[in-house]
């Protein structure tokens, strides 16, 4: 400010100078220096008293000391010594200089050449003073005013700076030639100086001729006359404009940079270097819901999330320690108590030698950006893992450019190493040579019909292995042109496990056969164990009673007929074991059912007994023949029956029983079936109960129903279970009985149901 | 003849139930033969028998389940189990059931006789 007072004593026309409290002046204008005809440097410090008259200095001071005291504003008249060494007599006018704020940075001393008046009023008391000459004087505008701010004169620089004349101006009001915003301000001043009687000093624009508003400082001094009572008032406009204009931009920047921080939409803060906070703009106080007082300083913190509380504290300090821009990422809790991901960008700000001053900082919100990038992540990974998990690669292929791209897993299955070029080239040689013809021939598809794919072929690993894979690929438009993208699946493991699976499927039919050959030796072994059994008792109580004393004839020769009934119990077992082990390949011959079922009854007696099955034959009378070979439908007989002995297994709590019944079926067709009170099935059993490895038994192979379903449909029939009402299960098969143009004969068929009894 | 200590034969096979008895009394025991567990707990012989040759699989009450009814009742009758299947595992928790023997159809005149010397002792 002190240069902007400096060019107002400059420009003042009169006398004048500023100093400091205790009285050295610091400033004299060049009026002051022209008329003591002391030299700049002479005048300061306490230089400038010598051109007071040394009567005066004691009072001059002495008010000088009381102003300083009071901070109010006084005047004296002082006689101050020409050049030429006469001393004139001036109005010594002091006052503090105070800055913008009202702070008094020095004070000034301005006189006003009295000495005419002065000496006039010596000889004659009263006058007003002649300020025409001075006013006119004045190389700024000025004017002056009755005490009530009524124009009574105004100067040339004034008439030039309105473009009016006195006539003009007087008949104006304040509000036309002062800027509407300013108004207030120089008003208010001015009347309260009118009433004060002490001078004003404001800055306000003021209308030139052209219409441009330029700032003013407006310095307004009362003129006091002998008897000290205000005869009029003197306002001096010094053009402040050239200074105030970047002030008045710098502000109006400030103003916007101040909304502008406040509304954005996004949440800004400064920091000191240490890293507290110094400001937050009010969208970040709202968001995160705390006052400016608890945020400052640390106590932003709060509203971070404790996961990301170290990350944030550690990336922080390293952004202040590396002196560069930044960023964080981060989440911090909204005021509704969700937390949301931000991203913290902050920037140095620095001063003129490049050290910094403090931070600046932004934090915006990217929590969708981030979930969604979290999401892409998840989706690309679970692609990854799907891809890795169903030995599936994918691939693009451009067709204009050949640009081959492969995904991860495809690298894998074609052995490349992982992102090397992928090209047609290397393709073809991967290619089991015997699939070759297929690949060209898919490749020249793809570039002139351009259907969709779906194939298998091989690959010729480097070590020899081979591969199968399975490709569907589909033409699409890409950005690049024509391209197929499409799937590969490694299908080398299912190809293998199929062509095992064959191998163990036959392996398990030959298993069950000796399976239920191993059960059926058991039946047999018992079944003739028993009239062995007999014939060796016997045969032992025979020997007994014809080596007895006196030999007992009758009784022997009971027991020896006892032994040749048994003997041939065994023989008739002995007959049927062959009938159903008769090595005969598949034959085609009259079968009746229930003779068949009959003997499978008997051979299964101590199996059923053993394992307290009661078992009752519902055999129709008149059963039709069915064409086929009999020993198969025997053992289809023996497995349903062994099922339902095994499936009863566990059951303690009812009858373990089992029925076996022979009827009709519509169309021609004669069914058997076999049901038991077990443990039976659920509901999802029947459709599962023909695969191969299904069970319900514990120790079983369950692949008896499997066997015995081909064999059924073999003969043109179907095998079947249903759950039954109570306990239990139902299983049946349907055959086909015999027409009567069947090539074989009756005679055949009763020749080998020749026993029917029990064993 | 009909001195000899009572042997009860329990077996659901006729062949046995003719057969045995008369070796037995050839043997010179009474015997008694039934031809299920069940008609020999109801029979008045119980008491009487002093051993019991006994089939493993019957219809209704099991040989294995006719000795732990014995057994339960404090009946303390010496049993020789005889079997047509030879199912060693049977056997095995027969004898560990307290048997005198197990014997598999057909089986020899000595093996009884030994069986039942063991019985006897």
């Amino acid at each position: 400010m002190q240069h902007e007072w400096n060019r107002i004593f400059d420009a003042l026309p009169v006398p004048a100078w500023t100093a400091l409290a205790d009285g050295c002046a610091d400033f004299v204008n060049p009026s002051w220096c022209e008329y003591t005809g002391l030299g700049f440097d002479e005048a300061l410090g306490q230089g400038w008293q010598m051109a007071i008259h040394p009567d005066d200095l004691s009072a001059l001071l002495a008010n000088w000391d009381a102003m300083v005291a009071t901070g109010a504003q006084g005047e004296l008249e002082v006689r101050m010594r020409h050049c030429e060494g006469n001393y004139r007599w001036f109005l010594l006018r002091m006052g503090p200089l105070t800055d913008a704020s009202g702070l008094v940075e020095q004070w000034c001393g301005i006189t006003t050449d009295i000495d005419e008046r002065k000496r006039a009023e010596l000889a004659a008391p009263a006058g007003l003073p002649d300020l025409r000459a001075t006013l006119d004087s004045m190389p700024v505008p000025a004017a002056v005013t009755t005490r009530s701010g009524k124009l009574l004169r105004i100067n040339q620089p004034t008439r030039q700076y309105f473009g009016k004349t006195f006539a003009q101006l007087k008949s104006l009001k304040p509000s036309d030639v002062v800027h509407p915003d300013d108004l207030p301000y120089i008003l208010g001043a001015q009347s309260k100086a009118y009433e004060s009687g002490s001078t004003y000093n404001v800055q306000s624009r003021h209308r030139r001729s052209d219409g441009v508003y330029r700032w003013f400082n407006v310095i307004g001094m009362p003129w006091r006359d002998g008897h000290g009572e205000i005869a009029c008032w003197l306002h001096l406009l010094i053009d402040i404009d050239d200074q105030r204009r970047p002030e008045e931009a710098l502000r109006t920047a400030e103003r916007n940079l101040h909304a502008t921080i406040h509304t954005i939409p996004a949440l800004v803060w400064s920091a000191r270097t240490d890293g507290s906070a110094e400001f937050f703009n009010q969208h970040y106080l709202d968001y995160v819901g705390l006052s400016a007082e608890q945020a400052l300083g640390w106590g932003w913190m709060v509203a971070v999330h404790p996961d990301d509380v170290d990350n944030l504290t550690v990336s922080w300090r390293l952004i202040l320690a590396s002196h560069e821009p930044g960023e964080i990422e981060t989440r911090l809790r909204r005021c509704d108590g969700e937390y949301r991901w931000f991203l913290f960008r902050v920037n140095p700000l620095r001063n003129e030698y490049g050290g910094i001053v403090r931070w600046y900082g932004i934090s915006i919100d990217i929590d969708d950006r981030k979930r969604a990038d979290e999401k892409l992540r998840r989706s690309e990974a679970f692609l990854a893992d799907g891809q890795r998990i169903s030995l599936t690669g994918s691939f693009s292929w451009c067709l204009d450019s050949d640009e081959i791209v492969f995904s991860e897993e495809l690298y894998r299955i074609f052995g490349f190493a992982q992102g090397s070029a992928v090209t047609l080239e290397r393709i073809t040689d991967r290619v089991h040579p015997d699939d070759l013809p297929l690949l060209t021939e898919k490749r020249i598809d793809a570039r002139t019909a351009g259907n969709d794919h779906d194939y298998e072929m091989r690959l010729l690993m480097p070590n020899g292995s081979i591969k199968h894979v399975h490709i569907v690929s589909h033409s699409t438009r890409g950005r690049y042109g024509r391209e197929y993208l499409g799937a590969v699946q490694d299908v080398t493991q299912r190809r293998n496990s199929e062509e095992t699976l064959g191998v163990l499927r036959a392996e398990l039919a030959s298993m069950a056969k000796i399976n239920s050959l191993g059960v059926l030796t058991a039946s047999i072994a018992h079944e003739v164990n028993q009239p062995l059994s007999g014939v060796i008792t016997n045969a032992s109580t025979c020997l007994r009673q014809l080596a007895a004393d006196p030999p007992c004839i009758e009784g022997a020769i009971d027991t020896a007929r006892r032994t040749i009934r048994d003997g041939h119990r065994a023989a008739d077992v002995m007959t049927r074991v062959r009938a159903l082990f008769s090595n005969k390949a598949t034959v085609s011959e009259w079968v009746n059912l229930n003779d068949a079922t009959r003997e499978v009854i008997a051979l299964s007696q101590s199996t059923l007994k053993s394992s307290r099955v009661m078992l009752k034959a519902e055999l129709l009378d008149d059963m039709p023949l069915v064409m086929g070979d009999r020993v198969q439908l025997q053992q289809v007989i023996l497995n349903l029956l062994m099922n339902a002995t095994e499936a009863m297994r566990e059951v303690d709590d009812r009858p373990r029983q089992v029925v076996i019944r022979t009827e009709r079926d519509t169309g021609d067709r004669v069914r058997l079936t076999v049901r038991d009170s077990g443990v039976g099935f659920g509901p999802k059993g029947v459709s599962k109960l023909f695969d191969t490895f299904y069970t319900t038994k514990d120790g079983g192979m369950g692949i008896g129903l499997s066997i015995s379903q081909s064999i059924i449909e073999r003969h043109r029939g179907r095998l079947w279970a249903v759950p039954n009402d109570g306990p239990g299960v139902s299983f049946w098969f349907s055959i086909p009985r015999a027409s009567k143009d069947e090539p074989a004969t009756q005679a055949a068929a009763t020749s080998t149901t020749r026993s029917t009894g029990p064993l | 003849m009909t001195a000899g200590p009572l042997v009860t034969v329990v077996d659901d096979d006729e062949s046995v139930r003719e057969s045995l008895p008369d070796l037995l009394m050839e043997f010179g025991y009474s015997v008694r033969a039934f031809p299920s567990a069940e008609a020999f707990l109801n029979s008045d012989c119980i008491g009487a028998a002093r051993c019991l040759i006994l089939d493993m699989a019957m219809p209704g009450m099991s040989g294995l389940e006719l000795q732990q009814v014995l057994a339960q009742s404090g009946r303390d009758i010496p049993i020789v189990f005889i079997t047509a299947s030879r199912d060693e595992t049977i056997r095995a928790l027969a004898l560990k059931r307290g048997a005198v023997d197990c014997l598999f159809k057909p089986f020899s005149e000595s093996v009884l006789l030994a069986a039942l010397n063991t019985a006897f002792q």
